[in-house]
């Protein structure tokens, strides 16, 4: 597994007396996994997410990446790993520099050792895939709005091709139609190339219909870790950590209370739920 | 990022803490012209005043390790000082005299002590002390007598000198005396406070159309803004991080690219902080220079007046001593 968590505790400061995250065991590999992160505000999701990064070192435990041990203090180069492992922040219009945007979506790339050809062809996919236009290229990306800046964001990392792809909180500030782009092309790249995507997200929907694994952080404790379907039929787990249902599910809620349908297990897309209208779902 | 201490404020209930932090600026300032009114070298005055100072100390009570901390930012400053004194003073009566022979063994011996010094360095505790030892330790060195070829037939003298050492101690006890004293001010007083007070004693330069309010909101707004903005630099970092800059290796273009890249963000955060900041103000109702009310109205009490009396009369003294010697 390239991701290893075994124990790992972390705390920001060596002075503050609480686990900003606290005893994590975690496995996730570099291939075929789609994953989605959910918790309340300040439940130590970002921070999750920089350790998987080596942004930030382990307290306590044993975090491996791609073999390499991340030790608490001082470590080797982590270049590889950072490489490998691409992270969108959480507010990636910090990052934006270059004087164009162009030059803003190459910079990353070319840290990774990217010629500047390659790094342009690798950006101009992209930013075709991400629909930016052609027009902002060229302009200083300080200047664009909230939503375009997150988009030059993004599509800088994926222009350098990691093998992980982790993504914080990254359709906040998208319009749906952005929201709908930037899920489906990551959606595409799993397909195609198997890559394993980590997103964090609030929306239910998200979790629903895109992840194949889930993960509950509360508090800095792992508290749920499996399929969606898992999660949105554990009523408790759900109220315990107020999470909320998708609105396809919370539609066959509301039909089932009325008595319209039946199921075992809550529906979490339309198909689901329309094969329960017409009753063709036999569980 | 929590240990960017400005205003080190320490909360303790004493009786230092009370007093009106005009009154405390005013004093201060009046102490420091007694300090450097007292004559060079006339330690009794000096002494009384470090004794002085020493009393106010206790009675803030705040632990004594808070002012060490603060002296420990200068020893560097004392020590070179001290030296300096010590060894280019050179009138007066020679307590101490020692020839530097400057062989080929003694010289080689005294870089290898210095190399080994810069490699180990990283590694050291306490690397002020070791370095002044290893600074006696090479004059040491080069007065032994070797059988070897002398590279500088005239040797070299040092000689220390009593008035040296005099001068040296008295220089020390000075800028000690002044450190501890300025300390307990920003040890006892907010920086809300010290703001305050600084605006107030500057507010008589209003009849001249100077704004003093708003310089004091603008030392608020950065005292406050410091820490934020280290926040912000840390992320920015990390955010670069992970895009695969690396702030430790790579050639000085790369590394100028590097520093760009922290730099321009850096730049943007703050300007836009800035803008945010002014139009939050302004919808809040404030209007640059324009009179503004106060939660905690600053009111002199009779103890106040008492200290200012007390330093004024530190002060006076001091005048007429100086006027008499
Ligand atoms: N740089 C930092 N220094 C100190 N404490 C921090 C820092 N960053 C985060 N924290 C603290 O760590 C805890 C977890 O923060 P984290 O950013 O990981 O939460 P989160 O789950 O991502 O929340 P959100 O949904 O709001 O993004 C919070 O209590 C936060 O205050
Ligand atoms: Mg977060």
């Amino acid at each position: 597994m390239e991701i290893n968590f075994q124990h790992v505790s972390f705390k920001y400061d060596n002075k503050q007396n609480y686990d900003t995250l606290n005893d994590i065991n975690l496995t996730i590999s570099s291939k075929d996994e789609f994953i989605t992160i959910v918790g309340h505000t300040g439940s130590g999701k970002s921070t999750l997410v920089q350790l998987m990064n080596a942004l930030i070192f382990p307290s306590s435990g044993n975090l491996t990446l791609f073999g390499q041990k991340i030790k608490p203090k001082r470590n080797k180069p982590l270049k590889k790993i950072r490489q490998k492992v691409g992270l969108v922040f959480q507010f990636p219009e910090y990052q934006l520099f270059e004087e164009t945007v162009l030059k803003d979506i190459m910079f990353g790339p070319q840290n990774f050792g990217m010629s500047i050809d390659e790094a342009k062809e690798s950006a101009l996919n992209i930013i075709k895939e991400l629909n930016i236009s052609e027009e902002i290229l060229e302009r200083p990306p300080f200047n664009l709005s909230g939503g375009q800046k997150r988009k030059v964001a993004i599509a800088g990392i994926l222009a350098s091709n990691p093998e992980i792809l982790i993504l914080d909180e990254p359709t906040v500030g998208l319009d749906p139609r952005g929201r709908k782009e930037l899920l489906t092309l990551l959606k595409k790249i799993h397909e195609e190339t198997h890559k394993t995507i980590i997103i964090i997200t609030h929306d239910m929907n998200v979790v629903a219909n895109y992840s194949k694994r889930t993960i509950v952080l509360n508090q800095g404790n792992i508290v749920f870790d499996g399929t969606p379907k898992d999660l949105f039929n554990n009523k408790d787990c759900l109220k315990e950590f107020n999470l909320d249902l998708p609105y396809i599910s919370k539609v066959a809620e509301s039909l089932k209370e009325k008595g319209m349908i039946n199921y075992q297990s809550i529906p979490l897309n339309i198909i689901e739920l329309y094969n329960y209208i017409n009753g063709d779902n036999h569980e | 990022m929590n240990k960017m201490a400005f205003g080190q404020f320490y909360n303790s209930n004493s009786l230092i803490h009370k007093i009106d932090s005009r009154i405390k600026i005013i004093f201060t300032i009046l102490f420091m012209i007694s300090i450097f009114l007292v004559p060079t070298n006339n330690f009794i005055l000096m002494g009384s005043l470090f004794v002085f100072t020493f009393f106010i100390v206790l009675l803030t009570k705040v632990p004594l390790n808070k002012y060490l901390k603060s002296l420990k930012q200068i020893v560097f400053l004392l020590v070179f000082a001290f030296s300096f004194q010590m060894f280019f003073r050179n009138e007066g009566t020679v307590i101490f005299s020692y020839n530097l022979n400057f062989t080929w063994i003694n010289i080689t011996i005294s870089i290898i002590l210095l190399i080994l010094y810069i490699l180990f360095n990283k590694y050291l505790p306490l690397k002020l002390l070791i370095l002044v030892l290893l600074a006696i330790l090479i004059i040491y060195i080069l007065g032994i007598p070797m059988n070897a070829n002398v590279i500088n037939n005239n040797p070299v003298v040092i000689r220390i000198y009593k008035e040296g050492i005099i001068s040296g101690s008295f220089i020390i006890l000075r800028v000690l005396t002044l450190i501890i004293f300025t300390t307990i001010l920003t040890l006892t007083t907010k920086p809300t406070d010290l703001n305050n007070g600084i605006e107030s004693l500057l507010s008589p330069l209003e009849l001249l159309h100077i704004k003093t309010s708003i310089f004091a909101m603008m030392i608020s707004i950065a005292l406050r803004f410091i820490p934020t903005l280290f926040l912000e630099a840390d992320k920015i970092l990390k955010a670069q991080a992970s895009r695969g800059v690396d702030f430790n290796e790579g050639s000085l273009r790369e590394k100028i690219k590097q520093i760009i890249s922290l730099l321009v963000p850096m730049f943007i955060v703050s300007f836009k902080r800035a803008d945010e900041l002014a139009v939050a103000m302004e919808a809040r109702g404030y209007v640059p220079g324009e009179k503004r009310t106060k939660i905690n109205l600053m009111k002199l009490k009779f103890s106040d007046i008492l200290w200012l009396i007390l330093f004024i009369i530190v002060l006076v003294g001091l005048i007429i001593l100086r006027v008499l010697i």
